[in-house]
C-alpha cells in the first residue's frame, strides 16, 4: 500500500504552486495512497526493452516559412490580464526565496513581463531584459 | 434539416430562433449551456439565409445549429472550459476548430458545460454545477462533454462539438443515446482547445445519426499549419462511408479484454445482439487479444495528470483570468498560490498534485517513465489485433449512466467508467460511440464502441452507418425517439 504524508502533499502543492487548506492537505493525502496503487500497476509488467512513447504520431521537426503573418495588437493581447498597462502585464515582484542565486530579477517591480522588452530584445538588443 | 433549408421549406432563422426557443424551455432542468449567445447565433442564421437567397454554394451544414463545448475559444464569447479561473474571460481570437464551422455556415447557439479542464466523466466536476441526463434528471450525461451530449440529447441542438482525452466524447455520447466520434490524433487541429493532455486531446463531433456526425467531421478536420501535431494528409472520405450502409465481407474483432466481467449485464446484451446484427449483415466477426488493456487505464491516470500539471501552469495569475490576494507587499507566488486555490476546483488540483509527483525527480522512471512504455505495448497491442479486423469494437462504457453524486467520491469508481475507451487515445487512433439499444434493467442508452486504426476514420462511419440502419429499422425509429419528453415540443 502506497502512501503519502500530509506534509508530502503540502510540498507537491507548493511545488503546483497551489495553496491549500489543512482540509484539502489531508483529505487529498488519504485518497493518495488509494490512486497511487491503481496507477503503480505499470510497474507490474516487464518493460525491458520497451521503448517510451510521448505522442502517438510519428511527427518530428514541423518548420514553416519565416513570414509575418497578421497577429494580435499589444492591447489585444493585453485585453484579458487581470492588470496591466498600455505596454505591460502587471505582476507582483518575486518572493526572494524562489529566486536563484545570482539572478538580476529582484530588480523587477510590478513590470515583470513587459511587451516593449520583448520588442527590444527581437529588434537585436542583446543580453537577457533587465529592469 | 439540410434538406429543408435547401429546398426553402424552413429558414435558418426559424431553426436557430426553435432551438433557442427549446433551449429556453428545457435548460434550465437540464443545464447544458453555460452561455447562450442568441443574438450571435440569429445574426449567422440570418447571414445564412440572405446567401441562401442571393443564391450562393453553400455548405450543407449551413444554417444547422450547433452546441459548442467550453473548452474551444470564440472570439468575444465567454470561455471558462467549466472552470473559475477562467470565468469572465473571452478569447481574442477564434479555435480553428471554430473559424472552420463558421466558414461552413454552421450557427453556434453557445457554449456547454462540461468537467473542469476535461477532467471528469460525469460533468460533476464543472464549477458551475452539474449537467442533468435528459433521459433521468437524476442522472449525469457522462462527460466531460456531458453538456454538448445532452443538448443534442435533449433536442436544445441538432449537432455538437466536444473533445475526448479519455473518453470524453464516446462515453457521454453512450450514456445519452447519441452518436459521438472521436477522431485520430492529428485529424482536427488543437489550435484554440485549450489543453489538458495535449498528447491525449482531440475534439470531435456529436450527431443524432452517424452521417450528421460524419457532416460535422468533415468541416471540423484538416490539416492546420497552426498545430504542429497536426497530420498533413488527406484522409478518406467520412461523409461517403457513412452513406455506404455496408460491412459485407469486413473483419470485426471483439477484444476480449474489454466485455464479460465489470461490464452491467444489459450493457453486455445490447452489445451482444449488436454484433449478431454486424454478423447477419455479413461481417466476419473475430476475437483479439489485447493483453497490455489491462494497464492502460494505470497508464493514462500517470501520463493525462502528468500532461496537465504543466499545461495549467499558464493560469498564473497574470496573463488573464482570476487574480486573487492582490494586495500591497503580496509576491508573485503568494498570489499565484492564492488564485490557484480559488480558481481550480478538487478534481483539477488532485490531478495536478498527481501530475507533480509522477514527474518529480526520483519517480518520474517508476511512474511516468513506465506509462510511456506501456502505451508502446497498447500501440502494439492494437497493431496486431488491426493485422487481424479492419475495426475493432467494445461496449463504449461498462455501464449505463449512473446516479448524480455516486461516484464523485471514489475517483478510482470514476475512472474505471474510462476503461474501454482510453486504449483508443493512448494509442492515437479514432473511435466512434453509437446507441446499441437500451438496457432492460434501467432503460438506459448503451453505447456500442468501433476503433479504427490512426487516418482510417471512414471505417467507423462505414461499419457504424450499417448497424445503424439495421438497428433503426428494426426500433422503428432512432433510440433518441424513445427519451422521455422534458416538456416542451422537440
Amino acid at each position: 500500500m502506497s502512501s503519502l504524508s500530509r506534509d508530502d502533499v503540502a510540498k507537491l502543492a507548493a511545488l503546483a504552486r497551489i495553496e491549500m487548506s489543512e482540509e484539502e492537505l489531508v483529505s487529498l493525502a488519504s485518497q493518495f495512497g488509494m490512486i497511487l496503487d491503481a496507477v503503480a500497476r505499470v510497474q507490474e509488467v516487464n518493460l525491458d526493452g520497451v521503448a517510451p512513447t510521448s505522442h502517438p504520431q510519428p511527427i518530428h521537426n514541423v518548420f514553416r516559412e519565416d513570414v509575418v503573418h497578421p497577429s494580435l495588437t499589444p492591447a489585444q493581447a493585453l485585453s484579458s490580464a487581470p492588470a496591466q498597462d498600455p505596454q505591460a502585464l502587471l505582476q507582483h515582484k518575486h518572493s526572494p526565496v524562489h529566486l536563484p542565486k545570482k539572478s538580476n530579477a529582484f530588480a523587477f517591480h510590478r513590470s515583470l513581463v513587459k511587451l516593449s522588452d520583448y520588442t527590444e530584445r527581437s529588434s537585436n538588443v542583446r543580453g537577457p531584459v533587465k529592469g | 434539416m439540410s434538406e429543408a433549408l435547401s429546398k426553402g421549406e424552413v429558414t435558418s432563422t426559424e431553426l436557430t430562433q426553435a432551438h433557442l426557443d427549446r433551449i429556453a424551455g428545457v435548460d434550465s432542468s437540464v443545464k447544458a449551456f453555460l452561455h447562450v449567445d442568441a443574438e450571435g447565433a440569429l445574426a449567422q442564421a440570418a447571414r445564412v439565409d440572405a446567401d441562401r437567397r442571393a443564391g450562393k454554394k453553400l455548405h450543407p451544414l449551413a444554417g444547422i445549429p450547433l452546441a459548442l463545448k467550453d473548452v474551444l475559444t470564440q472570439e468575444g464569447i465567454p470561455t471558462t472550459a467549466g472552470s473559475k479561473i477562467l470565468q469572465g474571460w473571452k478569447p481574442q481570437y477564434d479555435s480553428t476548430v471554430v473559424s472552420k464551422i463558421k466558414d461552413a455556415g454552421i450557427v453556434i447557439l453557445g457554449k456547454t458545460n462540461m468537467d473542469e479542464f476535461a477532467m471528469g466523466s460525469s460533468t460533476e466536476n464543472s464549477a458551475y454545477g452539474p449537467t442533468f441526463n435528459p433521459w433521468d434528471l437524476s442522472r449525469t450525461p457522462g462527460g466531460s462533454s456531458g453538456g454538448s451530449a445532452a443538448a443534442v440529447s435533449a433536442y436544445e441542438a441538432p449537432l455538437a462539438i466536444g473533445s475526448d482525452t479519455g473518453g470524453s466524447i464516446r462515453q457521454p455520447a453512450a450514456l445519452t443515446g447519441i452518436v459521438g466520434v472521436r477522431p485520430t490524433y492529428g485529424a482536427v487541429s488543437r489550435y484554440g482547445l485549450i489543453a489538458y493532455s495535449s498528447s491525449l486531446d482531440q475534439a470531435g463531433p456529436f450527431g443524432r445519426t452517424v452521417l450528421d456526425t460524419a457532416l460535422l467531421h468533415d468541416v471540423m478536420a484538416g490539416h492546420d499549419p497552426k498545430d504542429a501535431t497536426s497530420i498533413n494528409a488527406a484522409f478518406p472520405d467520412v461523409v461517403a462511408s457513412a452513406r455506404k450502409c455496408d460491412v459485407k465481407g469486413m473483419k470485426i474483432g471483439v477484444i476480449k479484454q474489454l466485455q464479460g466481467e465489470g461490464y452491467q449485464s444489459g450493457v453486455q446484451a445490447r452489445f451482444d445482439e449488436s454484433l449478431q446484427v454486424l454478423a447477419s449483415l455479413g461481417a466476419q466477426i473475430v476475437e483479439v487479444d489485447c493483453p497490455s488493456f489491462e494497464y492502460a487505464l494505470a497508464a493514462y491516470y500517470l501520463i493525462a495528470p502528468s500532461e496537465c500539471s504543466s499545461n495549467l501552469a499558464r493560469f498564473d495569475a497574470m496573463r488573464y483570468g482570476l487574480r486573487v490576494g492582490d494586495s500591497d507587499g503580496a509576491s508573485a507566488e503568494s498570489v499565484m498560490n492564492a488564485t490557484r486555490n480559488a480558481g481550480f476546483g478538487h478534481e483539477v488540483k488532485r490531478r495536478i498534485i498527481l501530475g507533480t509527483y509522477a514527474l518529480s525527480s526520483g519517480y518520474y522512471d517508476a511512474y511516468y517513465g513506465s506509462a510511456q512504455k506501456i502505451r508502446t505495448l497498447i500501440i502494439q497491442d492494437y497493431a496486431k489485433a488491426f493485422a487481424q479486423a479492419d475495426v475493432l469494437v467494445s461496449p463504449t462504457a461498462p455501464t449505463t449512466a449512473f446516479k448524480i453524486g455516486e461516484k464523485s467520491d471514489d475517483p478510482i469508481a470514476m475512472y474505471l467508467g474510462d476503461v474501454a475507451t482510453i486504449p483508443v487515445n493512448l494509442a492515437g487512433i479514432c473511435g466512434m460511440s453509437l446507441p446499441a439499444g437500451l438496457a432492460d434493467e434501467d432503460n438506459l442508452p448503451v453505447g456500442f464502441q468501433i476503433m479504427a486504426p490512426a487516418m482510417q476514420d471512414a471505417r467507423l462511419y462505414q461499419v457504424g452507418s450499417a448497424l445503424e440502419a439495421a438497428l433503426v429499422s428494426q426500433w422503428g425509429g432512432h433510440l433518441i425517439s424513445k427519451a422521455p419528453a422534458l416538456g416542451g415540443s422537440k
